[in-house]
């Protein structure tokens, strides 16, 4: 049983970590909403296309043909000149596409261009509008702020805050509802009795799925030293095996992925990265494999392919932390579940940001005390 | 706090948040029956929420007392 000096200062805990975090979960909620649907968005902006119906093609695509991939490199090349194709990638959504992101160097941080290609023509098809528009907007400002890192870090600590604020809210919970049966909004009563009821039922009814999506979120956060760490640790050494001397023969890409696919034949590709790149070595491929379950094709396993000889000469699971990282990208999205669990995530967005919004009128109604009210109670207490 | 005043006042949020965790992991672990289950769990805490903020909900079940 809580006592009323714990109660007091839980209630403290609830209010402070709330007050601190409230108005950038707000921003986070508001923001969020629209990239849940941000694949749809995209298409609807005319950012990304569908890939073109083959005239001609009957069968399926088992019977379409297939470009070389390595003609789909040197395409991207020429279209961009200069610049070095970092990554290739798939999504299993459009088993046709291929995508090419190239640098102004193969290890530059920034991405220079985003290129969809047609894999039965090996045409391009499409080049993502990067870094501007409404969806850069929102992503921006839900991921860092325009703050690159630090801006990133700092929401995951408002991240934190939520958490702290989501079990400090659960224990107050308890002696609120002690005469009061689950679900009672006193609509008869005050405006702030009222805004309390909804604050405590919308906030205990939403509550493992905002602790979810909160917790998963600062763990996005972490993406970048996360993945910085597995690769000062796990990828230098399952390069540091087969380091030999730099790169002299033209690499294949084309070569690379059937090697890839021969040695994980029960895998997809989900992205290469090419010599050079951090997520590769300076003469090594590294192709990224997802599994073919729900849950595997959420994962990755990674094989070392040497680009001289395209045979693949490692292959290593992700340690846990990386998994955790990986896992946390889903239930953060709400993006596995197909259109109706979008539509239930932006449902019980628009309900966190009640949640929100309530928790800042309760706390504001405080101050609408009359001045009157307050004079009369320091009159009081100067006459004790 | 009394047991059975406990269990009243828990029971409800600890279904709440058992269908929402059942719903998040199913979808992960399972296309097509797995996202089925999702809908329907995840769906729980919005239908109880929109059910119960509604006045004329209010008035019916919780406080038929009041304004009569």
């Amino acid at each position: 049983m809580l006592t009323t000096s714990t109660l007091r200062k839980w209630y403290w805990v609830h209010k402070w970590t709330s007050l601190v975090c409230t108005l950038f979960l707000l921003l986070l909620c508001v923001t969020g909403l629209p990239l849940i649907f941000r694949q749809e968005l995209d298409h609807a902006l005319g950012n990304s296309v569908d890939l073109p119906e083959l005239v001609g093609a009957p069968g399926g695509h088992a019977a379409a043909p297939r470009a070389d991939l390595d003609a789909i490199v040197a395409s991207a090349r020429a279209h961009k000149p200069g610049h070095a194709v970092q990554f290739v990638s798939r999504d299993p959504d459009e088993p046709d596409a291929w995508f090419v992101s190239l640098g102004e160097t193969v290890d530059a941080p920034e991405s220079s261009a985003f290129y969809t290609f047609d894999g039965r023509t090996g045409s391009l098809v499409n080049e993502y509008p990067l870094g501007e528009g409404l969806v850069n907007l929102l992503f921006r400002l839900h991921t860092d702020l325009f703050a690159g890192l630090p801006g990133t870090l700092f929401l995951g600590l408002m991240g934190l805050l939520l958490v702290a604020s989501l079990v400090s809210g659960t224990v107050v919970y308890g002696p609120f509802m002690r005469k009061l049966p689950f679900g009672s909004v006193r609509y008869e009563r005050s405006a702030r009795t009222r805004w309390l009821d909804l604050h405590n039922l919308i906030g205990i009814a939403t509550l493992l799925w905002v602790f979810t999506v909160g917790a998963t979120g600062v763990v996005n956060t972490l993406a970048r030293p996360i993945i910085g760490y597995w690769q000062i640790t796990e990828l230098s050494s399952m390069v540091a095996a087969h380091s030999g001397k730099p790169l002299e023969a033209e690499t294949s890409l084309e070569r690379a992925v059937a090697a890839a696919r021969e040695a994980a034949p029960e895998y997809d590709l989900s992205f290469i990265a090419f010599p050079g790149n951090p997520f590769a070595s300076p003469r090594h491929y590294v192709a990224f494999m997802r599994g073919s379950t729900p849950l595997t094709s959420r994962l990755l396993t990674p094989v070392l392919i040497d680009a001289e000889s395209s045979r693949v000469v490692d292959r290593r699971s992700m340690p846990w932390y990386a998994t955790l990282l990986l896992l946390s990208q889903p239930l953060h999205f709400g993006d596995y579940g197909g259109l109706p669990l979008q539509i239930l995530w932006a449902l019980l967005d628009v309900l966190a940001i009640a949640v929100l919004g309530s928790g800042v009128y309760l706390w504001l109604e405080k101050w609408r005390v009359p001045v009157e009210t307050r004079i009369a109670a320091l009159s009081v207490e100067a006459a004790e | 706090m009394s047991t059975a005043r406990g269990i009243r006042i828990w029971r409800a949020p600890l279904w709440l948040a058992a269908l929402s965790a059942v719903g998040l992991v199913a979808a992960l672990l399972s296309d097509g029956p797995g996202d089925v289950l999702a809908w329907l769990t995840l769906a729980a805490p919005v239908l109880v929420v929109a059910w119960c903020a509604a006045p004329r909900v209010q008035r019916a079940f919780f406080r038929p007392d009041v304004g009569r």
